[in-house]
């Protein structure tokens, strides 16, 4: 498809809003406390004692693949444009978190640094009781960049 | 970290801070963090961004820079930080402006925009800025927090 904004960038559309499961991962404690001495986070909730994960775990967590690809043919490089995190429930060690995503859209916006192409993922985590904790959206910005 | 925070302490107008220099090795903890066994790998995109100067400079960067997600996670622990343990952060969201690179000298801002107490409970919404030593603020956004009552 080519975008009628700009009519520069072409993508694959028959992957918009189709849901993909990533997999899961077993939140453990030495995980949450390599998370916490990273960030220098002393919080007693995630370091002493019962502890939970920190609720920006959820973003930092790695399912082993990156859900459908929307093949932007736009730009050399891709960069993170935002993240919004909702926390519904508490996370412990030993919680095992699985991941659904969704590429929710795609579009362009010009600026004064030029055409930039977003890529809008929603990606929803759910323990091992199929309780949802959290809910993310994070957009990549594709754009052309020059060597320094 | 503050003291508990409690929601009839809080004004709109209040700000509080602080501060973060994310190393390399720190960089290098956050990528690792699960990228044992068969859960793959989450160095990032493969170009050298996060951790060499030459992949950086393929890209325009002057050095290496720190994953938005480690970004993102610096934004939620001021947030925690700055709610207690009798917080409860609700959402976050941000925006990245400009990169963040090892090393920079980092504040962490919070700063109070509402304060709402209804059928959802006592809750606080902050704007939250990243500020590095050029007085550049290459992260920003919204948070809503949910603060305990003095009882």
């Amino acid at each position: 498809m080519t975008s009628e904004a700009e009519a520069t960038f072409e993508y694959d559309e028959s992957v918009i809003g189709v849901d993909v499961e990533l997999g899961s991962v077993e939140v453990t404690a030495e995980m949450i406390a390599d998370y916490c001495k990273a960030l220098d986070d002393s919080n007693p909730l995630f370091t002493d004692g019962e502890i939970i994960a920190p609720p920006g775990l959820m973003s930092a967590l790695s399912f082993g693949q990156g859900g459908l690809d929307p093949n932007v043919q736009f730009g050399n490089t891709t960069f993170m444009a935002g993240t919004r995190l909702e926390s519904y429930a508490t996370v412990k060690p030993g919680d095992t978190i699985t991941a659904k995503t969704s590429v929710k859209e795609v579009f362009a916006k010009t600026g004064r640094s030029g055409t930039m192409v977003f890529v809008v993922r929603r990606t929803d985590f759910t323990n091992q009781d199929d309780v949802a904790v959290a809910a993310s959206e994070a957009s990549m910005v594709h754009r052309e960049v020059t060597s320094a | 970290m503050p003291e508990q925070r409690y929601f009839e302490d809080v004004d709109i107008g209040d700000e509080w801070e602080e501060s973060q220099t994310p190393s390399s090795d720190d960089v290098q903890l956050f990528l690792g963090l699960n990228a044992g066994g068969s859960r793959g790998d989450r160095r990032g995109p493969g170009d050298g961004r996060f951790d060499s100067k030459e992949g950086a400079r393929s890209l325009g960067l002057a050095s290496p820079i720190i994953p938005g997600s480690m970004s993102f996670a610096m934004m939620n622990h001021v947030v925690t930080d700055w709610a207690g343990i009798e917080g409860v952060m609700h959402s976050i969201d941000v925006s990245y402006r400009r990169p963040v690179h090892h090393d920079d000298v980092l504040k962490l801002q919070v700063l109070v925009t509402d304060t709402t107490d209804d059928d959802e409970g006592p809750r606080v919404k902050l704007d939250v800025y990243m500020e590095n030593e050029r007085g550049e603020r290459p992260v920003q956004g919204t948070a809503v927090v949910e603060l305990p009552h003095k009882s």
